[in-house]
């Protein structure tokens, strides 16, 4: 292996852990996308894009703060529902949407999901582990249901249709852009925050809640915070998700959504920043893929999963990390073992 | 027997054994090779049909003869050599999982990379209301031949959305009909409300009461009750039912809850003694529960074969179906809605002389189609097909290895009867697409 080629990588390795080549990585191939032919990658692209950031938003639960969540969806279907509903408002007579009420449509996404957790994390927090779990699977159930039933403010089971963009991001590759720019910038902040004081408290959390409390550490606002920063990313994705699908539907909300989070996640390697994300690339092209040539779909994605927990539990990234770090250990001839999981981010 | 016909018996005759999406997809493949049988016949751009229905979630047990039995159209309509004699048909399926945001999904992506020209389907109504976008704004053709939510047709109109089922307005309307005329043929004075508490069950509930008053003001409403969501334990309400001894019985309930509340209310005996009128009752729970479906209860059915047994495209299709797969397996209404879908969609590229999607759209507005119910007319201000809904007791027949709705007692309610509301109305209710 020759050294000088290495050196720019290792020192965005140094300096980001594996998310950093892997960010690098993903960006180059994400920016090429709309160059291959037929709107239709480029329309999974966006897909990936979106679920991405959802998945991103469940581990800042998961990943960072140790705590696993079966009901993340009820935040991202509580944006995709906001800005539905705003976007509906915003429509004219004819319906269409002018640009820039589309773009104010989607902001309504991320408040409303935040004031969500808000209220469902101010009960969820006083939990953890498996209890964290189950009341997050409740509340968010609870939410699905509202929906579902209350016809005359959400339109119920039906669901919303009629989101259609204006007509320059009708267009699949302007969309896309759109969304690329969001979900960076949104990344962007969402680093920021991990790598802040507050992200480091996030990972004494996850790893011994009770030495947190005796450092001084509110255990319980804390959580809380980052349950409202977590659900208001989700809120995000979920804006970008109606116009995209040009619909929402109750689903959005339920918990086989959230189970798309936790897939993304596991698959990715959820003890990555960047991990979620190439879970979504993972599990939506193979999802865009798979479905051409077999219903078999749910088949599909059970087998991969088994396949992640039983032989790679970190994740593709989880276990690129590892294989790195057990090389260099030989390389360094070091004592140092390859400590899965809870390396740089 | 020509060598295309062997691979085609060959593929049917995997699916008696196979998973039906196996079949499918060895279909979609397969429809393409089975070459037009008239060797002089040019063969030119074949025709992609997209099917979207789910094969898995609620809607999965439903639409099972549909799935199968949209290949069997389609493969009869190729040994002439397809569309025009000339197009032979490619049928691109998948699963919607019956899910809006998948139905959305597969349907772009079967628009994008298949090119399909029309997408039948699908078995949700929630699931076609997000198709509808896509196919809308792709210009695509959607059929929908089971999902009948009156939104499709009325609120979010598409002149590239037509139906083929009776929509949801008719199917309760034809309940009113049904149920004042036997209120007056036996002297009814008396009935209770049973129904899902949220949204739907309250507007049916409210439909119907309202509607009742009129047609039939001698039945009074002696008791209302109402279940949450999900109810797994209908025993207080039956009782309650039974205590109230009412004339008969109006239920707003759909799904999974019917079902449960059907089973509890039969082993109690409740429909003994309470006529049940209103529920559906395909062809589809007729064959399936022919030993635990109580006998004398009054269901509504969508299109069942027995209703028109004298219609030739109804014989063709029973002896099609049958004679693969199996004597016992009459199409349900599931299938025959579909088949009539493939056949209306032939009918309205031979009038159009082409397969090119706008000229079949516009052969389709207003046409008169044959279909297994008869010839049916496309209501002019919503693409609706003027087709009937049915309501009868269910009975024990000599001629049929299950239950079907008794001759004597069967209502059909046509279409045009019930469809509300009026044509001005919908056009008030038409939300303007951008």
């Amino acid at each position: 292996m020759n050294a000088d080629d290495n050196r720019g990588r290792s020192r965005l390795y140094a300096k980001y852990g594996l998310s950093g080549p892997a960010a690098v990585v993903l960006l180059f191939f994400f920016l090429l996308v709309p160059l291959l032919p037929g709107e239709f990658w480029t329309i999974v692209s966006t897909e990936i894009l979106i679920l991405g950031l959802f998945a991103m938003s469940f581990n800042l639960l998961y990943g960072y703060m140790g705590q696993i969540s079966f009901g993340h969806a009820a935040f991202f279907g509580l944006g995709a529902y906001a800005t539905a509903m705003v976007f509906t408002r915003f429509k004219t007579v004819g319906g269409e949407i002018s640009t820039p009420d589309f773009l104010l449509s989607l902001l309504a996404g991320p408040p409303a999901a935040a004031l969500g957790a808000l209220i469902v994390g101010f009960f969820c927090v006083r939990l953890t582990g498996i209890y964290f779990a189950m009341l997050s699977l409740a509340f968010g159930e609870l939410l699905f249901y509202i929906v579902f039933s209350w016809y005359s403010f959400t339109k119920g089971d039906d669901g919303i249709q009629g989101l259609l963009p204006p007509l320059f991001f009708q267009d699949a590759v302007h969309y896309y852009y759109l969304t690329l720019a969001i979900v960076i910038a949104a990344l962007l902040v969402m680093w920021r925050i991990t790598e802040s004081p507050f992200g480091y408290i996030m990972r004494t959390l996850r790893d011994n809640q009770r030495r947190a409390a005796f450092l001084g550490i509110n255990v319980r606002l804390h959580m809380l915070m980052n349950f409202v920063i977590a659900g208001a990313f989700a809120g995000l994705a979920g804006a970008l998700w109606g116009p995209f699908s040009r619909s929402v539907s109750p689903g959005l909300l339920g918990w086989q959504e959230s189970g798309i989070a936790v897939f993304m996640a596991l698959i990715g390697g959820a003890g990555t920043f960047v991990g979620p994300l190439l879970g979504s690339v993972i599990y939506t092209l193979l999802q865009a893929v798979v479905t051409m040539f077999t219903t078999y779909w749910p088949l599909t994605i059970g087998t991969v999963i088994l396949l992640i927990v039983l032989f790679v539990p970190g994740g593709v990234l989880g276990l690129i990390e590892q294989r790195i770090k057990s090389r260099r250990g030989q390389a360094a001839n070091a004592g140092h073992e390859a400590a899965s999981g809870t390396g740089k981010r | 027997m020509s060598t295309t016909d062997r691979k085609w018996e060959a593929l049917i005759d995997n699916l008696k054994v196979s998973r039906r999406d196996f079949v499918f997809t060895s279909l979609a493949a397969g429809a393409l090779s089975l070459t037009p049988r008239f060797a002089g016949a040019q063969t030119a751009k074949p025709y992609k049909l997209g099917v979207l229905l789910p094969s898995t979630g609620t809607g999965a047990n439903y639409v099972e003869n549909a799935i199968k039995g949209i290949p069997l159209a389609v493969a009869e309509i190729n040994a002439k050599g397809g569309f025009l004699g000339k197009h032979p048909i490619e049928i691109v399926y998948r699963d919607d999982q019956t899910k809006p945001d998948v139905g959305a999904r597969e349907a772009k992506s079967i628009i994008l990379n298949d090119k399909v020209q029309t997408i039948i389907g699908t078995y949700s109504s929630a699931v076609a209301l997000a198709i509808e976008e896509i196919t809308h704004e792709h210009k695509v053709l959607h059929i929908a031949a089971t999902s009948n939510s009156s939104k499709i047709t009325q609120d979010n109109y598409s002149p590239y959305t037509y139906q083929f089922c009776p929509d949801s307005n008719m199917q309760s309307g034809a309940v009113v009909v049904a149920v004042s005329k036997m209120v007056k043929k036996n002297n009814w004075k008396s009935y209770v409300s049973i129904g899902q508490d949220y949204e739907w069950g309250r507007d049916t509930h409210k439909g119907f009461t309202t509607e009742l008053v009129k047609a039939a003001p001698q039945a009074k409403e002696i008791k209302q009750l109402w279940f949450k969501l999900g109810e797994t334990d209908f025993t207080s309400y039956i009782t309650a039912i039974m205590a109230a001894k009412p004339d008969f019985l109006f239920g707003a309930i759909a799904g999974k809850d019917s079902e449960t509340f059907l089973q509890q209310a039969g082993q109690m005996g409740l429909f003994k003694r309470v006529p049940f009128p209103g529920g559906l009752i395909s062809v589809t729970e007729l064959r399936q529960l022919r030993k635990t479906l109580p006998r004398g209860i009054i269901g509504l059915a969508r299109c069942p074969f027995f209703a028109h047994l004298k219609e030739p495209l109804m014989q063709k299709y029973i002896k099609m179906h049958r004679a693969k797969f199996g004597d016992d397996n009459y199409p349900d209404d599931w299938a025959c809605m579909h088949y009539d879908a493939v056949y209306g969609l032939e009918q309205a590229i031979n009038k159009a002389k082409s397969i090119e999607t706008e000229a079949v759209v516009k052969a389709l507005k207003g046409a008169t189609l044959d279909t297994c119910r008869g010839k049916r007319t496309m209501r002019d201000c919503s693409n609706q097909l003027d087709v009937p809904s049915y309501v009868g007791e269910v009975w024990d027949s000599p001629d049929y290895p299950f239950p079907i709705y008794k001759p004597d007692t069967m209502i059909v309610v046509e279409g045009h009867d019930v469809w509300t509301p009026k044509c001005e109305d919908v056009e008030k209710l038409k939300k303007k697409r951008a």
